[in-house]
């Protein structure tokens, strides 16, 4: 084995910490290993809040460019992947802002703080208990067309597996926003798949 | 199903993100309450389909030079780490120099440099009475305060900003 690979080898076993650590001492291996272990995961999902393949990489550059250049600010109180997140939230969501053109960024918020959907929903099918692969693939169209307020919840928490307290340091919301949005978010998901014609699930 | 069901800490009861004491009052509820057991079971089918349907997306495929743009772009950036350490070298290679200067070329000219220093301190004193000249024609003691507290005002507003700027 080279030299070179038990250094990947040793470089893979450091924590998060440990790296942010070697990256603030100047050793660039550091940071590259935190881009190489969170890449994937940032960039799926700013693509699923931004929906558009360039843009999400553009973003992605943008989110690990910022980290690079606050290493020195990271507080060892979070865990560095909730950072990171939050990074990556809001550079999406300004991302949105900044290129508004899709009628979501229209939605407001109801007085009792919920939200709807902003779309119309294609008229419901007559046809009863589809097949779970037709599920999957409706359930995905359901999560792009949910307002971005619910939608955000549902991908940190489904897709990317954060937990409650780590969603609410994300997003900047109360706990018991956090929890009552993602209760209200299923919700509107399950009614408009049954009103598609996917009952039984 | 009443008013005081709590519906949405069933969602939070699937996600496994309430206290035991709070599952268990709820577990409790669930034995009696047939809409909420009902409604446990449509949240819990409904969660694992998305669960499912979300873990079969395939994985975002990024370009192969992806990682390597990252770190040469973030490492070429001006701010944050790399220009910390630049600034540190830049301050000590000029105290390097200065000192460089006083201690081996220094001993012979330092003679000349205060007699220039003397020259210098002479010119600014000039330059303060002419200026308190001008400030007694203008018309004085409220005219020349309102001078020096803007003067300083301006000098402290734009360090605060050239600070806040770099570590913005």
């Amino acid at each position: 084995m080279t030299a070179i690979a038990i250094g990947r080898q040793e470089i893979r076993a450091y924590t998060d910490v440990e790296l942010i650590a070697n990256a603030i001492k100047g050793r660039e291996d550091g940071f590259e290993e935190l881009v190489r272990r969170y890449q994937k995961q940032i960039t799926g999902y700013v693509y699923r809040i931004v929906g558009d393949y360039d843009s999400s990489l553009d973003v992605t550059q943008e989110v690990f460019i910022k980290v690079y250049n606050s290493l020195h600010r990271y507080s060892s109180d979070y865990k560095f992947s909730t950072w990171l997140y939050r990074i990556a939230h809001n550079a999406a969501i300004d991302h949105l802002r900044r290129n508004s053109i899709n009628p979501q960024s229209l939605e407001t918020e109801n007085e009792d703080g919920t939200y709807q959907l902003q779309i119309e929903s294609p008229a419901p099918s007559p046809e009863k208990d589809r097949e779970v692969s037709e599920w999957r693939t409706e359930i995905g169209q359901v999560i792009k067309r949910l307002p971005d307020a619910y939608k955000q919840l549902i991908l940190l928490r489904h897709a990317n597996d954060l937990s409650y307290d780590e969603i609410a340091e994300v997003t900047g919301l109360p706990l018991g926003t956090v929890k009552n949005r993602l209760f209200r978010a299923r919700e509107m998901m399950r009614q408009i798949m049954l009103e598609r014609g996917f009952g039984g699930i | 199903m009443s008013d005081v069901c709590p519906r949405d800490d069933i969602a939070a009861y699937v996600d496994g993100e309430l206290s035991a004491k709070l599952s268990a009052e709820l577990e409790l509820h669930f034995a009696e309450c047939e809409t909420c057991g009902r409604a446990l079971r449509q949240q819990r089918q409904f969660l694992s389909a998305l669960s499912a349907s979300l873990a079969s997306e395939e994985a975002i495929e990024l370009p192969e030079d992806f990682t390597k743009k990252i770190v040469v772009t973030a490492e070429s950036s001006v701010t944050g780490l790399r220009g910390k350490r630049e600034l540190l070298t830049a301050v000590l290679i000029f105290v390097a120099l200065l000192l460089f200067s006083v201690f081996v070329i220094g001993g012979e000219y330092l003679g000349t440099m205060a007699a220039l220093g003397g020259v210098a301190q002479k010119l600014m004193a000039a330059a303060a009475v002419v200026l308190k000249g001008l400030a007694n024609t203008v018309s004085g003691g409220p005219v020349l305060l309102l001078f020096g507290v803007g003067a300083v005002g301006v000098i402290f507003c734009s360090s605060v900003w050239v600070i806040r700027r770099r570590n913005a």
